[in-house]
């Protein structure tokens, strides 16, 4: 078994084969048998913890995946196709959402960080820059001068389907 | 959004590039693609023309091409991977500029087009294009005159090239001497009205210029001239050979498995196309499943390579608008 505590002094037990999905917590325990001291994850909440926990208990029985993917772009889409339950699991709040994202980075959880990009991503589709501003809250930043360019670039742009 | 670090916003951004999914304003392509979503805001945009991974893949087709060769970060020290569609006559210009600047840096081409001419002029610019490892030519147009017919020599590029795999459909490949040992997969596939001068026994040639082929498939559709086959030509060994697929007409795929010579452990699947069909004898009828089924369970035991993979074993038979499908070992 091992046991993780997170940043607000939750203390998470699971088995290996579930923590050691998470490549940095394989790294600390260094593939031995059970840990007497808590691994402390800091940059990790409770909250989110457990839908990482959840998460790697669920996939605990999969292949592993290969490093670097290979064919067209649409083989590689395909091969990033998510299954039902990934697809339920990553509904949740926009703040969670990107906490998660976070997460699987720093505990090094490669599907996970893909599953999450992949839900942002599928949250882009079909809207304008304008609409995605919105949607995350994003200050554009841009100068006057360079809003004017970026109008001039959707202009061309337009130009070129006529 | 904006905890994320720049290294997890590209990860983003290759998604929605591969998906396509941003949505421009109006109908139609998106022809800036990853570069429309660098008008979100500054940091986005600092990211995306700053990432050189979301620049290793360029679609360029003729609504896009201005656009592609806009937003392409050419800087940039990755190898690019370009997909290229035409729709109509006259893209091959630019393009070719763009080969002559940057084709040592193009690793996977696919090129898509109706116009033959363009092809094989894009193709002309190989010597640029050393570094290519995968191929693919879908020469789309349905030819009447058979001296438009496109038969690329890929021999006569050979030496300049450092292809694995070659892909090639509406079209067929030529190898002449000497022998292109670097290639390891083999697709071709067309329609009898897009080479109406194909017989079977052309096939061989190619396969002898490769003799490192792991994977080779040959798709033909529609009905097979009459004439006759050469039979004296010598065997091709195929030692590597991993992957076998034939779709033809059943005297096309006896002919052809029965001039290879390949490994036990190859898998080996054939589609037979039931249409009508020319027999030996000059008639000709329509194929039923079973007379299909009936004349390759005849032939195959009078086929050397057959008989080395222990027996055609039928695992799956599908009707399908392909044809039947047959897989054994």
């Amino acid at each position: 078994m091992v046991t993780v505590v997170v940043s607000d002094g939750v203390t998470f037990t699971m088995e290996q084969d579930v923590a050691f999905q998470c490549g940095l917590i394989a790294d600390f325990a260094g593939g031995g048998g059970d840990q007497e001291e808590p691994i402390p994850i800091q940059a990790v909440n409770s909250t989110v913890m457990r839908k990482v926990i959840e998460y790697c208990e669920h996939h605990r029985n999969d292949p592993p995946q290969p490093e670097v993917p290979e064919g067209t772009p649409l083989e590689r889409k395909d091969r990033r196709g998510r299954d039902a339950w990934d697809k339920q699991f990553i509904q949740v709040e926009q703040e969670l959402l990107f906490e998660i994202i976070l997460a699987a980075n720093y505990l090094n959880i490669k599907p996970l960080l893909d599953l999450g990009c992949s839900q942002v991503a599928e949250m882009m589709k079909g809207k304008t820059p304008a609409e995605i501003q919105q949607m995350f809250n994003i200050v554009n930043g841009f100068t006057a001068d360079e809003e004017a360019q970026n109008g001039e670039g959707e202009e061309k742009a337009r130009n070129l389907n006529s | 959004m904006d905890h994320l670090p720049d290294e997890l916003l590209a990860p983003i951004f290759i998604q929605v590039r591969d998906a396509n999914a941003i949505k421009t304003g109006w109908d139609g392509p998106n022809p800036y693609g990853i570069l429309y979503l660098g008008l979100v805001c500054k940091r986005w945009h600092r990211v995306i023309v700053g990432y050189p991974l979301l620049w290793t893949q360029i679609h360029i087709s003729e609504f896009r091409w201005k656009a592609a060769m806009l937003s392409f970060k050419w800087s940039h020290p990755a190898m690019v991977e370009i997909y290229y569609k035409s729709l109509t006559r006259g893209n091959a210009n630019r393009f070719i500029e763009l080969l002559a600047l940057h084709g040592h840096r193009v690793s996977r081409l696919e090129l898509d087009s109706s116009d033959n001419l363009e092809i094989q002029r894009i193709l002309s610019r190989f010597p640029l294009l050393c570094n290519i490892k995968h191929l693919t030519i879908r020469a789309s147009a349905e030819r009447s005159d058979p001296n438009r017919m496109l038969v690329l020599r890929i021999s006569d590029m050979a030496s300049r090239l450092n292809l694995e795999s070659l892909n090639v459909h509406g079209a067929v490949v030529s190898f002449d001497s000497p022998a292109y040992r670097g290639l390891r997969q083999l697709d071709i596939l067309f329609t009898m009205s897009q080479l109406p001068d194909f017989m079977v026994d052309q096939i061989l040639p190619v396969l002898r210029g490769c003799p490192d082929l792991e994977d080779f498939s040959l798709k033909v559709i529609g009905v097979t001239p009459k004439q006759g086959l050469e039979r004296s030509s010598p065997n091709v060994p195929l030692p590597r050979l991993k992957r076998l697929l034939v779709q033809s007409y059943p005297r096309d795929i006896a002919y052809l498995l029965s001039r290879l010579i390949i490994p036990e452990s190859t898998h080996v699947s054939l589609r037979i196309t039931p249409v009508n069909v020319y027999h030996d004898d000059d008639s000709q009828q329509s194929d039923t499943l079973s007379e299909c089924l009936r004349r390759i369970s005849l032939t195959h035991r009078e086929i050397p390579c057959l008989a080395q993979v222990t027996s055609l074993l039928v695992e799956e038979i599908e009707d399908s608008p392909e044809g039947l499908f047959l897989t054994g070992k």
